[in-house]
């Protein structure tokens, strides 16, 4: 969630088409890619790189290149409708397909393919295991 | 440096429509520029993966055959656009070379050796810059520019002017900047806060644009209710 915010609540927005920015590996050499669009939340993405830190143990190296920087209101339970927009509850990072949502560098491959295994179930979207072209 | 071969077809159409149908029809729309003019031409995608194929980066030096001619021309692959999602390939950029005219082109940096800071103090091997930039001749690009790694400790980096290439190749990025560093492991995962706790400290961010109370303007009208309330 952002430290400051120019306004308090987003509208929705749409998530047509796919990922110009941000389908590529930039840093490490491995990375989970997401297939579908959708909001990813600031909770998943935190599960998932607890879930991250936990299998690679103490080795390997992470990024993260999603932040949630949308809020998402909600309106309280047995509400009528009416009577303004909801109060922010969660705050999301828009993805769409094709997107690097996590990247990893220091550790073996099949380490890494269990790694992002475990950490794209955390994510509410469909993922897959993505590396860097390498010298034979 | 063994010099791999590639066959171009001429196309007569430009545009996203006809770019579609080539694609549907197996076929890859290219450019081929660098010459007297830009020429769009098609390749076949599998012709293009196979020589990109264990080979970091996309830059060597390539003989380039056009479909129904004779005379073949040297070229580099310049750049190439993949589907986000499914990495088809989209578009390939060819540009043509001569041999006597040095060009720039970006080469990857492979690691060689365990640095010592890996194997005998468990830190990371961070590879900061994946690709440098060149200057050379085009029958002199580099597979590859190896970086010695194995002195590296925690806290070492190897800079752009620790890297040896061969003569006739000149590394244009700034030498001061960092290739490979190493890096200490991961700190401990600190122990979890418990949901209440995380609940109570988690508040909302600053708005810049929030609307503060007047204060100044409040007490005046206040004052005069107080005035007509007397009378």
């Amino acid at each position: 969630m952002p430290k400051r915010v120019k306004y308090r609540k987003t509208q929705r927005g749409r998530m047509k088409g796919k990922a110009l920015r941000g389908a590529t590996l930039a840093f490490g050499e491995y990375g989970l890619k997401a297939l579908e669009p959708g909001w990813v939340t600031s909770r998943q993405i935190e599960a998932a790189r607890v879930a991250l830190t936990r299998s690679l143990k103490r080795g390997g190296k992470i990024w993260i290149r999603v932040f949630p920087d949308k809020p998402v209101t909600k309106k309280p339970a047995e509400t009528r409708m009416g009577k303004g927009k909801g109060n922010p509850e969660e705050w999301v990072a828009v993805v769409k397909p094709g997107r690097i949502l996590y990247e990893m560098e220091g550790v073996k491959e099949p380490d890494a393919r269990e790694a992002f295994r475990t950490a794209g179930q955390k994510i509410g979207i469909a993922t897959k295991f993505v590396m860097r072209a390498r010298a034979l | 440096m063994q010099i791999q071969e590639l066959t171009i077809k001429r196309r007569e159409g430009t545009g996203r429509q006809v770019a579609k149908r080539l694609r549907r029809a197996g076929a890859v729309p290219a450019v081929l520029y660098g010459g007297a003019k830009s020429e769009p031409v098609t390749v076949d995608p599998r012709a293009v993966l196979r020589i990109i194929h264990g080979h970091q980066g996309s830059t060597q030096l390539l003989t380039l055959k056009v479909e129904g001619e004779s005379a073949s021309r040297m070229a580099i692959i310049r750049a190439m656009q993949f589907d986000p999602v499914s990495e088809n390939l989209l578009h390939v950029d060819l540009q043509e070379v001569t041999a006597n005219r040095a060009i720039t082109v970006r080469v990857a940096v492979h690691p060689v050796g365990e640095a010592g800071g890996v194997k005998e103090q468990q830190g990371i091997l961070n590879i900061v810059m994946h690709e440098v930039e060149i200057s050379c001749l085009p029958t002199q690009i580099p597979e590859r520019i190896d970086a010695d790694v194995t002195a590296l400790m925690i806290g070492d980096v190897l800079t752009v002017a620790d890297l040896k290439v061969s003569e006739g190749v000149r590394i244009l990025n700034d030498p001061g900047q960092a290739v490979v560093t190493v890096a200490p492991p991961m700190a401990e995962e600190a122990p979890p806060v418990p949901a209440a706790e995380a609940a109570a400290v988690t508040t909302e961010p600053e708005v810049l644009t929030e609307r503060k109370p007047k204060e100044e303007e409040a007490a005046p009208v206040e004052e005069g209710k107080k005035e007509k309330a007397k009378k």
